[in-house]
């Protein structure tokens, strides 16, 4: 079978979310089948500039054909247009309008798609909110799967997403969560597709007691993996950890992995390890206390699934519906909605290490039985059988 | 079996957070808050208000921040949504006007200003007070709870007899 993957972002450079996942699933499909990732030359999501060669590649066995984006995203146009379309009364024009703004526009790529869709068996379209896949999907929706890597966010409200959602042929959802919001929020009963998520690729092993001592991580510590800004809920979580640590004078480290487009003040508690590579990064998620996950918006944490794979327990964010349904459906550690559940929650897994490492444990095996490669691999093959097999509404 | 251990021998993370929410409800019910944890109540009051009213997050935020940069200045940016050569006659013209325009809009605005933050003030501290009144009532009220449910000294037995007595005089 011949599968097109459509994605806004594609490279060993893009590191996290739906740009990874794409990569990893692609990558894993491959062995079975014939896999070409359609994507754009640019790597940075707040300019979408072109950065890499147009044309093709292989990016890990895969073939990858990138296509030029038409133009930079323009921030004086699109953060007004933004919070019309979000926060008031708006027309659909200016939701067209946002859509366009937004990006990455790529136009060369739609028009390949246009040509060359009768070559492709299947396509598969990577998170619901960018350009490339509310054009590309439009193109051949019959055969199309739509993987919406969607957040509970003020865009997901737009109208234009509502017919949108009707139109793959099937739907290869994060979390249980995210298939009840996305059906809530477009008011779509019995969307077609499952529910998926992804498996993790796990990097050669690197002895964590090698690690630790060259990251001078020596004592107890939590981790933090991913961006490191406030709208991931990083601000908040500095601010509770501190707080805790002042009230309670432990000596415990948080360690941020991860790109920080914040300013915070580093002390002997709160430290920026940046980008690390990511057998390094896994081996100290394994000798952590717990990795904590402070996002509201999520579709599926990658981080509380590695943080699982590795045994380790995890503190989340409880507004975030999606996080506190996978920690229960798990047993896998522990959430908070406000100070005081992060500290009473803080306090059982610094001063109770076995509860820690049995609700790691418990995160593994949850890991294991739902996220296990040749898991995923099945549920994309039934839904690939049901875009083939011309199932869809499109 | 420790005291977070299920029947089916695993650890119950639902249950787990059902005790920590009812030991957080224990200390709240006896009025045990820190400043920082009014704070917080307060902010997520005013943040409720400010849902109801429907206004934008953005100026929320800034509503909520320390500086006062929310509030309106009389002095204001000369823009226009033309393009072109009739672009720049506009700005040319509004900025002749300009200092004409302030001659009647400094006063008012700026007093405006003042009274904006002065509101500003006066509701935030409001709000706060009532955070801590409704804190101290509710641990009065529970308080008060408590005692209704213990038994009285042994004094009070006194009355229920002399009802007695009254009634077999009677």
């Amino acid at each position: 079978m011949k599968v097109a993957f459509v994605v806004q972002r594609y490279g060993t450079e893009i590191v996290g979310g739906a740009e990874l996942h794409c990569r990893w699933v692609a990558e894993h499909l491959a062995r079975r089948h014939e896999v070409e990732v359609l994507t754009t030359t640019a790597t940075d999501y707040l300019t979408w500039r072109n950065a890499l060669e147009r044309g093709l590649s292989e990016v890990n066995g895969v073939a990858v054909r990138r296509f030029p984006v038409a133009r930079e995203r323009d921030i004086e146009r699109f953060d007004p247009v933004a919070n019309k379309v979000c926060f008031f009364e708006h027309t659909d024009e200016e939701e067209r309008r946002w859509a366009e703004e937004h990006g990455p526009v790529c136009p060369e790529l739609l028009a390949h798609l246009r040509e060359h869709e009768r070559d492709y068996d299947a396509l598969i379209f990577f998170s619901y909110r960018y350009w490339t896949t509310y054009f590309g999907l439009q193109v051949a929706p019959h055969k199309s799967i739509l993987v919406p890597t969607a957040e509970h966010d003020r865009v997901l409200y737009l109208r234009l997403f509502r017919p949108f959602y009707r139109l793959p042929a099937a739907i290869a959802f994060n979390s249980p969560e995210e298939r009840i919001l996305i059906e809530r929020i477009t008011g779509n009963e019995n969307l077609p597709g499952e529910v998926v998520g992804t498996g993790i690729d796990r990097p050669p092993a690197i002895p964590v007691e090698e690690v630790a001592p060259r990251l001078d991580l020596l004592g107890d510590y939590l981790v933090y993996v991913g961006r490191i800004e406030p709208e991931k809920g990083c601000a908040v979580m500095i601010d509770h950890f501190l707080r805790w640590q002042r009230e309670t004078r432990a000596n415990v480290t948080l360690a941020l992995f991860g790109r920080s487009t914040m300013t915070f003040s580093e002390n002997a508690h709160v430290r920026l390890m940046g980008v690390v590579p990511d057998g390094e990064k896994l081996a100290a998620i394994a000798r952590a206390r717990a990795l904590v996950m402070p996002s509201r918006h999520e579709s599926l944490s990658m981080v509380v699934l590695e943080a699982w794979m590795m045994g380790r327990p995890v503190l989340v964010n409880g507004d975030c519906e999606v996080l506190r349904g996978q920690v229960l459906r798990a047993d896998g550690g522990l959430y908070y909605r406000r100070y005081e559940e992060f500290a009473a929650a803080l306090d059982l897994l610094m001063g109770e290490p076995a509860l820690a490492d049995r609700l790691g444990r418990q995160g593994g095996e949850y890991f294991e039985e739902n996220y296990a490669w040749e898991r995923i691999v099945e549920k994309y093959e039934r839904l690939l059988a049901m875009a083939t097999g011309g199932g869809g509404r499109g | 079996m420790d005291e977070w251990t299920g029947s089916d021998g695993r650890v119950d993370v639902a249950a787990i957070m059902g005790r920590i929410r009812e030991k957080i409800r224990g200390r709240r019910d006896r009025g045990l808050y820190t400043d920082e944890e009014v704070e917080e109540l307060s902010a997520l009051r005013l943040q409720a208000f400010a849902d109801d009213a429907g206004i934008d997050p953005d100026l929320l935020a800034r509503l909520m921040a320390p500086n006062h940069n929310w509030n309106i200045s009389t002095d204001y940016r000369i823009e226009t949504h033309r393009a072109g050569p009739a672009a720049r006659l506009v700005v040319l013209l509004k900025k002749l006007v300009r200092p004409w325009i302030r001659l009647y809009t400094d006063q008012p605005l700026s007093r405006q200003a003042q009274i904006n933050l002065y509101l500003h003030y006066l509701c935030h501290n409001l709000v706060r007070e009532l955070v801590r009144l409704q804190i101290e009532h509710t641990a009065v009220r529970n308080k008060l709870d408590a005692l209704a449910g213990e038994p009285g000294p042994p004094g009070d037995e006194a009355s229920p007899g002399g009802e007695k007595g009254e009634k077999a005089s009677g």
